[in-house]
């Protein structure tokens, strides 16, 4: 008992060194990028200005100090939660991004959820049974997936789904444009919905999601079906399943010992969709006037205004970390081998 | 030279497969000489599209904007009245120029990168591990365009950008390979007979870990393409009026929702089989890595 | 058995989806309890503070929910929409006025008004605070006031409650003109003073934020990224009331989601439309498509200060070489004309005579040679991303000028970066829409043509047209100016700063069922005189 205790705690600690040292790096490269590449004061003073703002701006951000003093101010701003003002909204990058937020966590949920709900079963079923039609056809349709951009794809769904056909909506953002949003609780649209009974408008705001999150979903999910068929495949065919065939353990038995395999690389491999979803929606989101995080990103560069760009990219490292530690945790809990390992 | 080689050699002397045999045999025939072929056939048509009798892709008509597919113009003209198909043929030049270079540079910083990190081990390669692991985490796209928001938008940065990603996917596929070689004896006898560390590295280990980069090349080179189309379509990258599938995406993009769908479905195909063709292409030749006993 | 189950399941799924996407329940719609007017934008308002206010979005905004000074009369065409009359002027925060005769002092008589948020009254001290303002923000509103020859405020004095009286340095041909703009209304000088700070004297940063007006709109709530809704002021001087007593402003950043908004009648009025866009929209059913001639002129500026464009026969030969006809009759489809100098053809003393450029190749080359660059030589042009007609334009400009031999790069820059590069003359050559609201070559060429003006982006300067532009700034007799006028287009016509390209037209489109339109010189949209009819 103590023994598992300790080894918990010092798996633990060694993740959260791992977390620190990771989002110490992302910070360091984020930094890097603004302050050596660019001058971020003419990016932040705007197109009317004289020699005296140039010189005023320069010394309140620090510029004329050393760089480790410069990147002591940037960690000091990033841990009081201050990411810069956009330049365009004039807004604290920090409310903008909690506005837009929710939007593209709603976005990219769901299309995880489509996503697994056909790459998980499919990739079973065909790591099952190798060689069937039914694998190649799902390998088929993976490969295209890896294959297709994710922003041309959009346009297709567009082009055959309302242009042509009128299946669905107009890609005009979350929610019919005759509809009014919900009232704010999560600022997702659908649960927002259900909460407030309002079952019109959750048809409406899921109408507006079919499109982009089959979009995702169908560009994000082959890594999903190839890491389950592969780990299927190795289960199935290893010595202690035969064994457990052999031994005539109920199919369901088997089955179970199969799932608890496969279940630690799948997982992970989930939290890595999620976590490169979040950064990942941009081209998406520009094609279906989505509101979320990355429309914000591309709007601030289409008006030369990086810090909200910047924070964008923080916050989606520091979810994807987030996300991965996560599926580590939990990958642990499931296989206690794991936290036994060095790096 | 493989760590195999040297006890062949002893042998008497089998016939040794070439690459080609190899992949034939592992994939059937019908699959490799349709990939190969394919591609092989984009490229060169991509090299001798200056030469062909296609209309000027640059030349602007506005009284022939936007008109749908016909015998005149195979796939259409766009907003700017350009013919189509023309772009999409000379398009092939701009997208596979940019993703090889971005992916060439990033293979030459990488491997060396990763084979010494590999081989010296310890604190350095503790270091290059994690920033790699980093890099590999963030955002792409977005940083991408944090990134040529800051540095400029010039197709010079987007390149260097594409290859930054590269750098750590090839450092970290030649040090898993240089691990294991570290103590083997062609290694070690190596450094016994006195060679600088650095030699042994580039002149025993690194033409070992040839054959698992040349096999991730293409794929590299398929999601380069992708990055480089979709930071066009956000209109970073190439500039009007060179052809380049994600631009050519981005300046149809507007006009789907009236079903007008050419100017974009068109380079977005284009795109769509260049990468299948790539990233199948990496897939058969992994069969070349593999160890044989 | 799992096969099987997952085959039925994905049945099941298919069916499911497709009878989803037929039998949608209808969504009610609400019952509109007052007539409401929706216009899809293609971005946030920037600012509710009218000094400041740089772009069409916020310009428009404001021109509704403040009244200004004066404004033009109109009158109706009869095809469709009605126009602004240059030589009618009316009151609207000024009731009436006194100009003295020798032009140099006026006399304002301020309308009973109240502020649409406070209630307060408009007063004689909102006017002078507004001058008091103008000077102490150094924004655009003292530009239009010193460019009136109302230089201090001490040229300005409240001589009773509701009356002010202005003194001019200098008799003002452009006083009115410059006054009906929308950064001219009054602000709420009361409410105002609450928010004053010591960091921030004027309220700027409470005002870009808050609507201080006393229009015929006010700011009902503000979601921004997302929709502004104004409600019609009901203590608005004006008879008979707006017909649309809401008025909500979504924010739809497509313009093809625009257009389509519109054609399925989600939105009363689409903004901001391509030409191609625009041309869809035509055959639509319920969809009206208004085409206004306007000044609004699309010009190429050379860096007349750096080579290749310091030689003015090479400027000569591109405005031979422009392809006027592809641009007017290709991109614009025949609505737009060729500008014809920089007194566009629709602007009071154009003199069509005085236009000697034709589009002629040989002629173009001819110049070269003899400007010493028979060989060609390479150029970069600016422009706007994310504006498709200037696109269009460029690439027939390239393919044009390889025809002389001269290559042209064109470059994207984002609008910040372009506008950055205009103030700094560091551009070789640039193109964007340039819109004189103020019909008066003198103010244009104040602005644009003069050495060293705050608008010069070409880095032109000729002494003998700033003699010319200093004597117009203060000429108020129409056949003087005329004789200037002519004189000042000879001139810069023959120097050729910049190439004008076409004159476009003003395009809007709506629903066929409003009525009302009312073109104003800036191209904002005046939301009072619409109306929705049942046919």
């Amino acid at each position: 008992m103590l023994a598992s205790a300790r080894s918990w705690g010092i798996y633990l600690l060694r993740r959260l060194v791992y977390l620190m040292v990771s989002l110490l790096g992302v910070s360091i490269i984020t930094f890097s990028a603004t302050r050596l590449l660019g001058n971020p004061v003419y990016l932040l003073v705007g197109t009317t200005y004289t020699k005296e703002m140039v010189e005023n701006m320069t010394r309140e951000l620090g510029l004329d100090r050393p760089v480790y003093e410069q990147y002591a101010r940037y960690m000091a701003n990033l841990l009081r939660g201050d990411l810069g003002q956009s330049r365009y909204t004039f807004n604290p990058v920090v409310v903008d991004i909690q506005r837009r937020l929710p939007a593209t966590l709603e976005l990219a949920t769901y299309s995880l959820l489509l996503g697994a709900l056909w790459a998980i079963p499919a990739g079973a079923l065909a790591g099952r049974y190798r060689g069937s039609l039914f694998a190649r056809l799902a390998d088929f349709i993976a490969r295209t997936g890896v294959s297709v951009p994710n922003f041309w794809l959009g346009l297709i769904l567009i082009f055959l789904l309302f242009a042509a056909f009128h299946l669905l909506p107009p890609p005009l953002g979350r929610i019919a444009a005759d509809a009014s949003p919900p009232p704010a609780i999560t600022g997702w649209y659908t649960i927002d919905s259900l909460l407030a009974g309002n079952l019109n408008t959750l048809w409406a705001s899921l109408k507006q999601l079919v499109m982009p999150a089959l979009t995702l979903a169908f560009t994000t999910s082959p890594s999903l079906f190839q890491i389950t068929r592969n780990t299927t495949e190795a289960v199935y065919s290893t010595d202690y399943m035969r064994t457990a065939k052999a031994f005539g353990l109920s199919p369901w038995t088997i089955t179970r010992y199969a799932l608890k395999n496969i279940l630690v690389p799948v997982l992970t491999m989930l939290a890595m969709t999620y976590g490169y979803l979040i950064g990942g929606t941009v081209l998406v989101e520009v094609v279906f006037a989505w509101p979320g995080l990355g429309l914000y990103a591309v709007d601030a560069m289409n008006h030369a205004d990086y810090e909200p760009i910047m924070g964008v990219v923080l916050l989606s490292a520091l979810f994807y970390i987030l996300v991965y530690l996560a599926a580590d945790i939990i990958n642990s809990m499931i296989d206690p081998r794991i936290r036994m390992e060095g790096i | 030279m493989t760590p195999g080689q040297v006890s062949v050699q002893l042998a008497p002397v089998l016939h040794r497969p070439s690459a080609y045999q190899r992949l034939v045999t592992a994939h059937g025939a019908l699959r490799v000489n349709l990939t190969l072929g394919l591609l092989l056939a984009v490229i060169a048509l991509g090299l001798i599209a200056p030469l062909l009798p296609l209309p000027n892709p640059i030349k602007p008509d506005p009284f022939n904007s936007l008109k749908p597919p016909s015998a005149e113009h195979w796939f259409g003209t766009d907003p700017n009245g350009f013919d189509v198909f023309s772009r999409t043929i000379h398009a092939i030049r701009t997208d596979f120029a940019l993703s090889i270079s971005s992916v060439l540079l990033g293979v030459l910083i990488g491997v060396p990168l990763g084979a010494i990190s590999g081989y010296l081990g310890g604190v350095i390669d503790n270091l290059i591990n994690r920033v790699s692991e980093v890099i590999q985490g963030f955002p792409q796209l977005l940083f991408g365009m944090a990134v040529l928001a800051v540095a400029g938008n010039t197709l010079v940065n987007v390149v260097l950008i594409t290859a930054f990603y590269n750098v750590p996917v090839y450092a970290k596929m030649v040090r898993s390979v240089v691990l294991p070689l570290r103590d083997v004896e062609f290694v070690q006898a190596a450094r016994l007979s006195g060679n600088s560390p650095l030699s042994v590295v580039f002149r025993h280990i690194i033409p070992n870990a040839l054959l698992p980069v040349v096999s991730q090349f293409p794929l590299s080179c398929a999601y380069a393409v992708q990055m480089i189309a979709g930071l066009s379509f956000i209109g970073l990258g190439v500039q009007i009026p060179i052809p380049e599938w994600g631009a050519m995406i981005q300046q149809g993009a507007n006009y789907v929702v009236f079903s007008k769908w050419w100017p974009s479905v068109f380079p977005g195909l284009a795109l769509v089989l260049s990468v299948s063709l790539l990233s199948s292409l990496s897939d058969q030749l992994k069969v070349l890595v593999t160890r044989r006993a | 058995m799992l096969r099987n189950l997952l085959r039925s399941l994905t049945f099941a799924v298919i069916i499911a989806l497709a009878a989803a996407g037929l039998i949608h329940p209808s969504l009610p719609t609400a019952a509109q309890e007052e007539p409401t007017l929706t216009i899809a934008i293609p971005s946030d308002i920037e600012t509710l503070d009218p000094p400041f206010s740089r772009f069409q979005r916020s310009n428009e905004t404001n021109y509704n929910i403040y009244d200004q000074f004066f404004r033009y009369g109109f009158h109706d065409t009869g095809q469709g929409y009605s126009i602004y009359d240059v030589d009618k002027i009316e009151g609207e925060a000024i009731e009436s006025w006194k100009l003295s005769d020798d032009y140099k002092s006026i006399v304002l008589k301020v309308r009973a008004n109240k502020f649409s948020h406070t209630g307060n009254p408009v007063t004689a001290e909102d006017i002078v605070y507004w001058f008091k303002r103008a000077y102490g923000t150094d924004s655009g509103t003292k530009f239009n006031a010193v460019t009136s020859n109302i230089e201090s405020i001490d040229q300005v004095k409240a001589t009773g409650p509701m009356e002010v009286t202005i003194q001019f340095s200098k008799p003002s041909p452009w006083f009115f003109y410059l006054f009906r703009d929308q950064s001219q209304a009054p602000q709420d000088s009361v409410e105002i003073a609450k928010h004053v700070t010591s960091d921030d004297p004027w309220a700027s940063k409470w005002l870009a934020k808050n609507d201080a007006g006393s229009g015929e709109y006010y700011v009902d709530s503000w979601e921004p990224g997302v929709q502004m809704v104004l409600k019609a002021n009901p203590n608005y001087w004006a008879t008979p009331p707006a017909f649309f007593r809401k008025v909500v402003l979504k924010i739809v950043p497509s313009s093809a989601n625009r257009a389509l908004l519109l054609q399925q009648g989600a939105v009363d009025i689409a903004s901001d439309l391509s030409t191609d866009e625009l041309d869809s929209l035509r055959g639509s059913q319920g969809v009206k498509v208004l085409s206004v001639p306007t000044r609004n002129q699309m010009i190429l500026g050379f860096n007349v200060t750096k080579p290749p464009f310091d030689n003015v026969k090479v400027r000569q030969a591109l405005t031979y070489a422009a392809p006027y006809k592809a641009i007017v009759e290709g991109v614009f489809k025949g609505r737009a004309q060729v500008s014809e100098g920089p007194v566009p053809v629709g602007g009071q003393f154009h003199d069509k005579s005085l236009w000697t450029y034709t589009e002629d190749l040989d002629k173009a080359k001819a110049l070269l040679k003899e400007a010493g660059m028979d060989k060609g030589f390479e150029f970069t042009l600016d422009i706007t991303e994310g504006i498709p007609v200037q696109e269009q334009i460029a690439v027939l400009l390239q393919d044009q000028f390889s025809k002389i031999g001269v290559t042209m790069k064109i470059n994207k820059q984002t609008s910040a970066a372009f506008a950055d590069g205009l103030g700094k003359l560091t551009h070789q050559a640039w193109m964007r829409d340039l819109l004189w609201y103020v019909d008066d070559p003198g103010y244009t060429g104040v602005l644009f043509f003069k050495t060293g003006a705050v608008v010069n982006w070409t880095g032109y300067s000729n002494k003998d047209v700033d003699k010319l532009i200093d004597q117009m700034v203060v000429t108020v007799n129409k056949d003087q100016k005329k004789t200037l006028a002519t004189e000042y287009q000879k001139l810069t016509i023959a120097d050729a700063p910049a190439l004008y390209l076409a004159e476009m037209p003003f395009e809007i489109a709506m629903r066929d069922n409003i009525q009302g339109y009312v073109q104003l010189p800036d191209n904002l949209l005046w939301y009072y005189p619409l109306k929705r009819v049942t046919k």
